[in-house]
């Protein structure tokens, strides 16, 4: 198959060609989706020369292991973006934290944690801009949106965030809970 | 409550979905999902607002080092996959590298820019800058940037083109490709060339980009 043939495949079948360890297929994902990671990892890494430590290791273990994606189990680029994301963890958790527990994330956590239906709403909001998420973000109460951030781009486990700002492990979760029901509202009216 | 009598763990779902569970609490949601449809479907309602997230973050352009690196392990590791490619084929001869006064860019030399001769077949010396086939070139290096211009280059067939790579003398990774005009000659941007380059290699291929070259090296030109 030709380079610009393999560039105008999708995700799915980009994959698929990258398990059979090809590496045209394995750039053109780099090009759809190494942005988006690196930002992700620079985020959450807060530094470039992490990030891109961060997002080396976790397309290099896209590329080496065999099979790890499952099209029934999402979108590539949220299983990309997943595993970008506990490596991301990982290192914040071993270079800043190391007196706070692991967590034990592995790629294929990525894929156990999702369940097998599709996700339409996400390849849906894919194509809206950085800045109407961010503006659903912080649309939310700050209460919401602060243990949201401090989860998932943090790192912090509910108890440690509980510990954090000083209040009840309930009302962290209640929070956690009541700002992903209205992002997930506003996705919706994305659609 | 689940079919064998389990509380359902709503207030876990979001942390769950956030990754903000402790270990245990994650296994125990994890067996619990396994079977219960309707704390499932809850889950999978709630993920999308999660898998958005990386989308709020300002987006940062990745040094291009990354993607250089990444394709440099990528491309070793399918070649150790398929069979060593890369062994020099008799008729190779490349030359030493020497300032490109002979052919006119000693203004480039003074304003700082290094020449390198290019050489095709076996019939280039050091004093010859017209080569076999009656193509010649030159590399123009300009720090860890570098531009090849050629002439006297053979047309091509159908959608080929000339592809450039760079070889550090026991890999290579493929750099730009180029097609020559009526005249045989053309100018390639190499751009910038990764640590380690000894060699900018030219082979003639079905479509540009390839990850190895298959073509027979046809221009090879030393960097000092």
């Amino acid at each position: 198959m030709k380079r610009d043939e393999i560039r105008r495949l999708a995700d799915e079948e980009l994959m698929s060609l990258v398990d059979r360890k090809d590496p045209v297929a394995f750039e053109a994902l780099f090009d759809r989706h190494g942005g988006a990671a690196y930002s992700l990892a620079h985020r959450i890494a807060g530094d470039p020369a992490a990030a891109e430590d961060v997002a080396q290791e976790a397309f290099l273990s896209i590329w080496r292991s065999r099979a790890g994606y499952d099209r029934a189990r999402g979108s590539v680029r949220a299983w990309v973006l997943g595993i970008v994301r506990n490596r991301a963890i990982d290192a914040l958790r071993r270079d800043s934290r190391p007196g706070v527990a692991q967590l034990d994330h592995d790629d294929e956590a990525v894929i156990e944690s999702r369940p097998a239906e599709d996700r339409t709403d996400v390849e849906v909001v894919r194509g809206e801009t950085a800045r109407e998420v961010r503006g659903a973000l912080d649309d939310l109460p700050s209460d919401q949106s602060k243990v949201i951030e401090l989860a998932y781009f943090g790192g912090f486990s509910h108890s440690e965030i509980a510990e954090m700002l000083h209040m009840p492990l309930g009302t962290v979760k209640g929070r956690m809970r009541l700002g992903l029901e209205k992002m997930r509202g506003k996705i919706a009216e994305l659609r | 409550m689940t079919e064998s009598g389990d509380i359902h763990p709503s207030d876990d779902l979001a942390a769950y979905a956030l990754g903000a569970l402790e270990p245990a609490e994650e296994e125990s949601v994890r067996d619990h999902l396994e079977d219960c449809e309707r704390c499932r479907a809850e889950l999978r309602w709630l993920e999308p607002a999660v898998d958005v997230l990386p989308a709020s973050v300002p987006q940062v352009e990745p040094p291009r080092r990354l993607k250089r690196e990444l394709m440099k392990t990528v491309r070793a590791d399918a070649r150790s996959e398929r069979g060593a490619w890369w062994t020099r084929r008799p008729g190779w001869i490349t030359i030493r590298a020497r300032p490109a006064v002979a052919i006119g860019v000693i203004a480039l030399l003074v304003a700082g820019v290094a020449g390198f001769l290019v050489s095709e077949g076996n019939r280039a010396t050091d004093d010859e800058v017209t080569l076999a086939g009656d193509a010649s070139g030159v590399l123009e290096r300009d720090g860890d940037e570098a531009t090849l211009r050629v002439d006297g280059m053979a047309s091509l067939k159908g959608e080929d083109v000339y592809q450039l790579w760079f070889s550090d003398g026991s890999d290579v990774e493929p750099a730009t490709a180029f097609t020559v005009d009526e005249n045989g000659e053309a100018e390639a941007e190499l751009g910038e060339i990764p640590s380690g380059t000894e060699e900018v290699l030219v082979t003639e291929e079905a479509e540009p980009g390839l990850p190895m070259p298959e073509g027979e090296v046809l221009l090879s030109a030393p960097l000092g």
